[in-house]
């Protein structure tokens, strides 16, 4: 098993992270991580559900989050994580990193 | 032994956020001490570009410099930085003008992470 | 290295660098592998006439690839989804299962992607 952080920047509707989620890794070794416009994914709830089908945990960049306005409590998937928790999860948690 | 990991941003210094996440990943990653590889490639070297003044937004060109005070190698592809219209000695201190072959290739061979901030 | 290209040729640079990053890695020795995927598939289209543009030629950047042995897979999935089939491509180019890509990514240390 290789586990692989997945890493998306864009917004919902540019661009549907699960897609490519699921074609490059299985749920158990996907993890992923929401950072600039992507945190609106975390929001959605629809959209959230599908991520939660494609990986087994979701990273929501905790700044972006809260320059646009909402918060934790706000996530309809996965939990806030500041920028040494995305390292951490990035350099001992995960073999590989995939930018979508 | 300390891990190593690379990030290629590119994406242009104002146009989109990137160039941020790609600083504060780095600088993240500096406090966690890890060794830290940056490479600019195709818009991404404008990010590099001495005496950047944004009013107001955050300078990635001082936010570059500062990581490479503190031991971040950072260099860029050539090709791109002169097709800009950029030439040597206009980027910020620390970074070096490179290319894929040299400087890129020794920064992934010798990570354990590679990095891509890119839209 | 697997380079994942996922953009189309001309109107984005990114197709473009992400071959000529696979070609520096390759001629250096490093074993890498390339893949198009999602609207990167067009990249494979035979007919391409990049000059109509007047941009340099991403099936000229894929075929120099052959050389050092990289592989450059097309995923057919991809490519139905857009109307296009394994005979639209040029040659050289190996079309594969979007299953194979999960193998794929275990199988190589580090991926970028265009």
């Amino acid at each position: 098993m290789v586990r692989t952080a997945f890493l998306a920047l864009r917004s919902p509707q540019e661009q549907d992270p699960s897609e490519m989620i699921r074609g490059l890794a299985s749920r158990e070794e996907a993890h992923l991580v929401l950072v600039e416009d992507a945190v609106y994914n975390a929001l959605d709830p629809r959209r959230a559900e599908s991520l939660k089908e494609v990986a087994h945990e979701i990273y929501v960049a905790k700044d972006d989050l809260a320059a646009k306005g909402f918060s934790e409590a706000d996530l309809k998937a996965g939990r806030v994580a500041d920028y040494e928790g995305i390292v951490e999860l990035i350099m001992e948690e995960t073999e590989r990193t995939v930018t979508l | 032994m300390t891990k190593t990991m690379t990030i290629i941003w590119r994406t242009g210094s104002m146009m989109a956020m990137d160039p941020n996440v790609a600083t504060k990943l780095a600088s993240a990653a500096v406090r966690k001490g890890y060794k830290v590889n940056m490479f600019g490639y195709g818009e991404g070297i404008t990010a590099v570009k001495k005496g950047q003044t944004p009013k107001r937004f955050p300078n990635v060109g001082a936010d570059l410099e500062a990581l490479a005070k503190q031991g971040v190698a950072i260099a860029l592809c050539e090709t791109c930085y002169t097709a800009r219209g950029f030439q040597r000695g206009e980027e910020i201190e620390g970074a070096k003008v490179g290319s894929l072959t040299n400087d890129l290739f020794g920064f992934v061979a010798e990570s354990d992470r590679l990095i891509t901030v890119a839209r | 290295m697997l380079v994942l290209v996922t953009k189309p040729p001309y109107g984005l640079e990114d197709a473009f660098a992400g071959l000529r990053l696979a070609l520096a890695m390759a001629v250096n020795g490093m074993s890498v592998s390339v893949v198009m995927l999602e609207d990167g598939v067009y990249n494979a289209v035979a007919t391409q006439k990049p000059d109509a543009v007047g941009m340099p030629s991403n099936v000229d950047a894929t075929t120099e690839l052959y050389d050092f042995d990289v592989p450059v897979y097309v995923v057919r999935e991809d490519l139905a989804k857009r109307g296009l089939s394994d005979a639209a491509m040029f040659e050289g180019l190996k079309p594969v299962d979007r299953a194979a890509l999960v193998e794929m990514v275990s199988t190589h240390d580090v991926v970028t992607t265009f």
